[in-house]
């Protein structure tokens, strides 16, 4: 494997300057060069290099001494995760493909955070400050750095969208860590983003106006030719194409299992058909290589087993697009029917390696996209959480559909999954895929002796064993109808469940001390933002008297609308 | 049509091009087969790309029979339904849908709400997994205007009326021809207890950064719409409403110029119905806004 380092300097001295400070570290080889703008650089690299894969870097990067290391594991990363030939570019900071956020595994002004590890992540811009080029993979995929583009800036945009209209993915690894000195020139930034140059190379590719980078969403006037006459169009939307490109790579190729646990005591079968036909709608959508199964795990069921499987043998025989199982409860111990259901779930049902388990309660429906979005993404070793929408329903028929149903604005928000660690529960137990070895390893090692809060407590515990990752895709509606524990009076089975859920969390060791710290110290903030939030409720209903009201003084000109 | 017998056949039109079939073949024709109380379903898939054929599958399953036409060109929302109500001349009604999934009675309850008296135009039903907020009388369930996605049609008034308005291409026709069945003496009906589960892109999928078929076109149309029912006192309203939206200058300057075009064509509708004897059900409450929100009332 041939590596080599190219870094493009600002002028002669800084050459002079680099060469000297990096051979004191050993780092041999280096192609320091000064002259040409960065499309130019780029393109000659591309066009020229005899390395296998070359390393680009600003003048101001500072490498870790180990770097040819973290490069030669950066790479085994990546071909392991996409596939050796699927990949092109691999960096440390960009937007993420996920969720389209940033994400940054550097040292910069703007930060200086410590990132957690991961394995390669797509992206949809990659900062250019580190670039890991697969100068074999270019090469073969013939990707070219467009000839009228000169300059600074956006490079690294064009480099990562020529990449993937090849079918090569672009990505960012902890790997390549770097201390980048500078912050980047954001004025000269927004120039180059409005140049006839850019905006041409936009224009000529894609339909979209918005872009999201790392130096925040730039937005240009494109046509919309595309709409008036539709079905003619030949540009791309550039975030389906990476998509595509995306939904192609290794990981999200592979064959994976996922078993929906449906927790229910098949007392409320209405509701249970409603989950069902989500789940056949999303088993009509699904992608290929998902083997999806749904277990049916009784808990705490008042009904005697000629009842159950009956009612089993009716729901079997009305969705047979269901791979449908059933779970009769083994035992039940103490208070803890809940618990104990998935309890029987981890142990009887027989996954494969790497399975995934969804737990719903049999109120809760799905949405079919999470299985044709999420499952593609689905990563070894990562929770998933996605978002769980909250309904207000009237259920007045046996039919499986509710009378009325009405989506609640403060849905679960999945990026605020940590918040957890301040004692409140932000997360549904539907709203997350579980590996099935997390689940194992917390169902055996912790003592859940409780039954309410259980989703709260399970995924607590899970975040010291994995990363959890976040996407903001729509995954399950959680229904609240007036019969939902939520809603019970009587509160004490939910403080002593908390209690003795914490308690067990606590004793042994979930949060480590210097995280206590971290949290502890924007706990005043925390507790500002709730206040606010409880004031800002106080006032809900002298706003829901005052809105006629103010309705009638714009209508008759009393009062001007906000703009 | 008899309310609380078993239907023996009835027509569904849906148009669609190679991007959608595999949802009608995965979701749609399932969810038809499954309708109770109806014997016979009779799926006519229009080819609105106009090329080749899109549908390969079975042409028949269960109670539902396939069938697939184009007219070689390609047509917008309103022409490829009136091609296909031309071609199939359906009896008493007929169902236009989305691909999508019908509830198992969905298909009953709309029949069972057209069958209440000759009146009804058109009958809605209820979307989910989000409801639309719109306003409807909960006892007789007349709406102000009812949603394409699933609407079942009176085949007379359809006829009556010459169908949907061309001009439109795609989005706010279904406005217009609930509006023209209110003014022609029809109603429309909202149908709760029918239901059609519809994942449509405003909620699961259209992203930010460019723009979509349904922003150009609703927005062109909620002008062409102003204007045909309330002339130029409309137009210049619902202009000045759209150019007050959050869409980029360049957007607004192509939607405007499109509507320039398509004004050199078309006419104001000549109604026999003064449109202020309709005013809760013919009304324009803000940009592309024809309805009272729900909640609000």
């Amino acid at each position: 494997m041939k590596t080599g380092i190219y870094c493009l300097c600002r002028d002669k001295e800084t050459i002079v300057r680099l060469e000297k400070e990096t051979k004191r570290y050993s780092f041999k080889d280096i192609n320091f060069i000064t002259g040409p703008d960065y499309f130019t650089f780029l393109r000659n690299i591309i066009e020229n290099d005899e390395y296998d894969y070359s390393l680009v870097i600003h003048d101001d990067v500072i490498m870790p001494i180990n770097m040819l290391e973290r490069i030669e594991s950066a790479i085994k990363k990546a071909d392991a995760t996409f596939g050796h030939q699927k990949w092109g570019v691999l960096g440390n900071a960009g937007i993420s493909y996920l969720n389209n956020e940033a994400v940054t595994f550097i040292r910069d002004p703007h930060t200086s955070l410590i990132p957690y590890n991961t394995v390669p992540i797509p992206v949809v811009h990659i900062d250019g400050n580190t670039l890991l080029l697969n100068i074999k993979n270019i090469q073969c995929s013939k990707v070219e750095i467009p000839k009228s583009l000169t300059g600074f800036h956006l490079y690294d945009f064009v480099l990562v969208s020529e990449m993937y209209k090849k079918g090569l993915v672009a990505a960012i690894d902890p790997s390549l860590y770097v201390y980048h000195k500078s912050g980047g020139n954001q004025k000269d930034f927004d120039k180059v983003k409005q140049s006839l140059g850019f905006t041409s190379y936009i224009k000529d590719n894609y339909i979209n106006h918005a872009f999201y980078t790392i130096n925040g969403l730039v937005e240009i006037e494109n046509d919309i030719k595309y709409l008036p006459e539709p079905f003619s169009n030949k540009r791309s939307d550039f975030y389906v194409l990476i998509e595509k490109v995306v939904n192609k790579l290794d990981f999200a190729k592979k064959k994976k299992e996922l078993v929906i646990v449906v927790r229910t005591q098949l007392g409320r079968l209405n509701y249970l058909k409603r989950l069902l036909d989500s789940i056949k709608m999303g088993v009509a959508t699904k992608d290929n290589n998902l083997s999806l199964g749904v277990v049916l795990s009784i808990n705490n069921s008042l009904l005697n087993g000629k009842e159950i499987d009956d009612i089993y043998l009716a729901l079997i025989k009305e969705y047979p697009e269901i791979n449908l199982k059933l779970l009769r409860q083994k035992k039940v111990e103490g208070y803890y029917p809940r618990v104990t259901s998935l309890n029987n779930a981890v142990e009887q049902i027989e996954f494969k390696n790497d399975s995934y388990i969804w737990i719903v309660d049999d109120d809760d429906f799905i949405f079919p996209s999470a299985l044709t979005t999420l499952v593609p993404l689905l990563q070894p070793s990562s929770i998933i959480i996605g978002e769980a929408i909250r309904f207000d329903e009237k259920w007045d028929s046996e039919n499986s559909v509710p009378s009325n149903s009405k989506a609640i604005n403060d849905h679960f928000n999945s990026q605020y999954y940590f918040k957890n660690v301040f004692g409140d529960n932000y997360v549904p137990i539907s709203a997350v895929f579980y590996p099935l070895d997390v689940l194992k390893d917390i169902l055996s090692n912790y003592e859940l002796k409780g039954d309410y809060y259980e989703d709260y407590a399970i995924f607590l515990l899970a975040q010291n064993l994995k990363n959890t990752i976040y996407y903001p895709v729509k995954m399950v509606g959680v229904s609240y109808h007036g019969k939902n524990t939520v809603m019970e009076k009587d509160r004490s089975h939910w403080d002593y469940s908390l209690v003795t859920f914490i308690s067990e969390a606590v004793n042994k060791g979930i949060v480590k001390k210097w995280v206590y710290d971290l949290c502890k110290s924007r706990e005043p903030m925390e507790k500002q933002l709730i206040e606010y939030r409880m004031r800002l409720q106080r006032w809900c209903h002298v706003f829901k008297i005052a809105k006629p009201f103010i309705k009638l003084a714009r209508k008759f000109g009393f009062l001007k609308q906000a703009k | 049509m008899a309310a609380d017998k078993k239907i023996k056949e009835i027509d569904v039109f849906c148009s669609v091009s190679s991007r959608e079939i595999e949802e009608v073949i995965s979701l749609l024709i399932p969810s038809l087969g499954t309708q109770i109380d109806v014997e016979k379903i009779n799926l006519t898939l229009i080819n609105y790309n106009g090329k080749g054929r899109i549908y390969n599958g079975k042409s028949k399953v269960g109670i539902v029979s396939i069938r697939e036409i184009s007219k070689n060109k390609q047509l917008g929302f309103g022409e490829a339904h009136n091609f296909a109500f031309q071609t199939i001349s359906p009896d008493n009604c007929f169902l236009i849908t989305n691909p999508g999934y019908l509830y198992r009675t969905c298909v009953s309850e709309m029949l069972n709400a057209l069958a209440k008296d000759n009146s009804v135009g058109i009958v809605e039903a209820r979307q989910l997994p989000f409801e639309h907020p719109k306003e409807y009388d909960e006892k007789s369930g007349e709406a102000p205007w009812a949603s394409g996605a699933c609407m079942m049609i009176n085949s007379n008034f359809f006829k009556k009326s010459n169908g949907f308005d061309e001009n439109f291409w795609m989005y706010c026709e279904d406005v217009d021809l609930s509006w023209r069945a209110w003014l022609s003496g029809y109603r429309v009906i909202y149908e709760p207890r029918a239901v059609f589960y519809h994942f449509t892109g405003a909620y699961f999928g259209y992203s930010q950064t460019r723009y979509y078929l349904e922003h150009f076109w609703s927005a062109r149309n909620f002008i062409y719409l102003s204007y045909k029912y309330f002339g130029e006192k409309g137009e210049e309203r619902a202009i000045n409403l759209f150019k007050k939206t959050d869409f980029s200058n360049y957007f607004k300057k192509e939607v405007l110029n499109a509507w320039k075009n398509l004004r050199k064509r078309v006419n104001k509708f000549e109604n026999k119905v003064p449109i202020s004897k309709l005013s809760s059900k013919i009304k324009i409450v803000g940009f592309n806004k024809y309805h009272e929100n729900k909640e609000e009332l």
